[in-house]
């Protein structure tokens, strides 16, 4: 892990210094261990603030879009050498997305890959912690690495392995791309992507009857506080202007926090995701209230796996879904 | 009143005494504890740091609707409902009952906010002394303490097989009647072993920050480039904001349907563009460096300077739970070193 985590800083520096890019995002120390956070540098003098762990879960390719937003003050030339940016497999596949759909320009991104095979969910880290017993202070001090493929910790100068199967993150451990493609340079080797068994957390769920299926997520909706950050995490939610913001002329969606109106938020969220969401996961990992988010996206991916071949982000050169017509595309409604 | 013990497995006994109240306690659902409405005490949820959302709700529901009008073909129009109904909410954490009191300052304020009056007024709210908080706590930084009964109308603490009764005010004596077989009074073991657990709470509160000077400071610092560093990460969600128990600003919409409809108070937050766009499209707090600028600034010098106050209770959850880590301790602590920035 510190070998990716020296390169990542020598690589960074190097891009700083030499003007290559106009800033860096990458992970730095989280203000607990559990979770890294995002940092953006763009002094050369500031890389050893980045780091590499099994906390970096993050999908920095948010802030692409923020860039790509930005618009220049008045009467100053826009500054378009590339920003660096740190992408796991997830995260790339994301920016993929975004250039499969014009959003982002190849040349304004400088990609650094790294490979990677999972990482640690901060809410199963600390529920780990506390089972541990290990002290408040102790928790801001933690070291959480990975070498060789196994996790562990390291607190009060006691190092203990972290059984890999309890903290990996759940996208994690439905993953089946681990090494990002779309990329400038790689750091770290590749590593082999797994067989699993696709959408079987969806199983049960696809089993229940339509009204249990029903009663299932308007439980789950009623909980929802509409905080938005679900939609403000996601790399691909990039509309200027979000269809439950929009008031003018009329309002879709009621700022009412209902089960009705935030059932009608995340359906429609979900149809707009459908062949673009490439399971992250940042959205379910930020949602305050637990809502299972993951669940509602995976079976789209599914449907349009079944209905279409069709895997969001797995190639820029792909036309995206909804872009995509062919004569033989099934036509259910004829 | 003097101090008290309640047997645990007495609190459904003490529940079906409550029967003029609607019981909300804490309840956990998908490892998401948040205050509910339950039948009875004892199936409350009491194995909590804190719950996700604090308990303002009950107060200031997110959405609170303020009248209905109708046109048939005469206009009707309806006040919305106010809370008549007594409730007993429990296991309120010191945090969170201190909160109230920072909010009725501004629901008292310039004019009173009826549907909140009615809602404090038939509230009694039993709180219950945090026995091991958080490591995002911090209460002890901003006034307040895990056993604080500032805001409370009963505390509690847990003292394993039993609770430590405290009666603070008239409204609690109402609810903890005597003479009767449910509460105890409590021996000088009972206190001892209260004022260990108290000390033992205190002591695992390791978030500090010294805020004093806190808001001298931000004064200086209103065009400071510290704020676009601080901001660059922030997504502009409303968990901060929304799971902030004295954040407190709303949106007023109406929500109509031809001939009848609702006007609605829901709650907003200082994190979004919308919030502070003008009709003309004008946004004065543009970028996310000053919506994030003002929200500390809210908190730290803006409503200090109207009511005496930090809004801040130092529960924890806006570092717990934002997306990027954002921590407001941290960003404390930063504040302070910056150099002033002269005009």
């Amino acid at each position: 892990m510190s070998e990716i985590e020296d390169k990542i800083r020598e690589i960074a520096k190097k891009l700083l210094e030499e003007g290559k890019v106009k800033y860096f995002i990458g992970y730095a120390k989280g203000s607990d261990a559990f979770c890294a956070k995002p940092i953006i540098i763009d002094d050369p003098k500031d890389v050893d603030k980045l780091i590499w762990s099994p906390c970096c879960v993050n999908n920095l390719a948010v802030y692409l879009v923020d860039e790509i937003k930005k618009k220049p003050r008045r009467g100053e030339e826009p500054d378009l050498r590339p920003v660096g940016i740190i992408a796991k497999a997830c995260d790339e596949r994301g920016i993929t997305v975004l250039l499969q759909e014009n959003i982002l320009p190849r040349e304004r991104a400088y990609i650094i890959g790294i490979p990677c095979s999972g990482m640690a969910e901060p809410q199963k880290l600390e529920k780990l912690a506390g089972e541990k017993g290990i002290s408040h202070k102790a928790i801001y001090d933690m070291h959480i690495r990975e070498e060789e493929n196994e996790f562990s910790f390291e607190a009060e100068g006691v190092k203990e392995a972290l059984p890999r199967d309890e903290v990996l993150a759940d996208k994690c451990k439905e993953c089946f791309q681990h090494n990002p493609k779309e990329c400038d340079i790689v750091i770290g080797e590749s590593v082999e992507n797994p067989q699993i068994e696709k959408y079987v957390t969806i199983k049960e769920l696809e089993d229940m009857s339509l009204e249990d299926r029903e009663k299932f997520w308007e439980k789950i909706f009623e909980r929802c506080i509409r905080c938005n950050a679900c939609k403000e995490v996601c790399p691909l939610c990039y509309c200027e202007e979000c269809t439950v913001e929009k008031a003018k002329p009329m309002r879709w969606c009621s700022k009412s926090v209902d089960k009705s109106n935030n059932a009608f938020y995340h359906l429609m969220r979900a149809m707009h995701l459908v062949g673009r969401c490439i399971d992250c996961g940042e959205c379910e990992r930020v949602c305050p209230m637990g809502i299972p988010l993951r669940k509602l996206y995976k079976k789209l991916e599914k449907e349009a796996e079944e209905l279409y071949g069709y895997e969001a982000g797995s190639s820029s050169e792909d036309v995206p879904l909804f872009a995509a017509f062919t004569n033989d595309d099934p036509d259910e409604f004829e | 009143m003097d101090d008290m013990v309640l047997k645990k497995e007495k609190l459904s006994e003490w529940s079906n005494e409550l029967s003029g109240y609607k019981l909300i306690a804490p309840s956990k659902e998908d490892d998401v504890v948040i205050f509910k409405e339950t039948a009875n005490l004892n199936m409350a949820s009491l194995d909590y740091a804190n719950s996700v959302k604090p308990p303002k709700e009950v107060f200031f529901p997110q959405t609170q609707e303020l009248f209905r009008f109708e046109k048939t073909p005469e206009v009707k129009v309806s006040e919305g409902k106010k809370q008549t109904e007594k409730v007993l909410l429990f296991g309120v954490r010191p945090c969170d009952a201190r909160s109230l009191l920072i909010l009725d300052k501004l629901f008292y304020w310039d004019s009173e906010d009826p549907f909140y009056r009615q809602a404090r007024d038939n509230t009694v709210i039993v709180g219950l002394a945090c026995t091991s908080p958080h490591h995002n706590c911090y209460c002890t930084s901003v006034g307040g303490k895990p056993y604080s009964n500032e805001g409370l109308d009963v505390l509690m603490t847990d003292l394993g097989d039993r609770f430590f009764v405290e009666v603070i005010t008239k409204k609690g004596e109402e609810v903890i009647r005597r003479p009767n077989e449910l509460f105890l009074t409590a021996t000088s073991e009972d206190k001892t072993l209260r004022d260990e657990i108290w000390e033992k709470a205190e002591s695992e509160i390791t978030k500090h920050v010294d805020v004093e000077g806190v808001h001298d400071k931000l004064g200086e610092l209103f065009d400071s480039q510290y704020w676009e560093k601080k901001a660059q990460t922030c997504v502009g969600c409303g968990i901060c904001s929304f799971l902030c128990p004295t954040c407190h600003c709303f949106d007023i919409t109406d929500e109509d349907c031809g001939t009848c409809g609702r006007r609605i108070r829901t709650w907003d937050t200082c994190m979004i563009p919308e919030y502070t766009v003008h009709a003309s499209g004008y946004n004065p707090r543009p970028g996310k460096k000053n919506r994030l600028k003002n929200r500390v600034f809210h908190k730290f010098r803006y409503f200090p300077d109207r009511f005496d106050v930090i809004a801040c209770v130092g529960c924890g959850r806006c570092i717990s739970k934002c997306p990027v880590g954002i921590d407001i301790v941290e960003t404390l602590k930063e504040v302070k070193e910056q150099e002033e920035v002269k005009d």
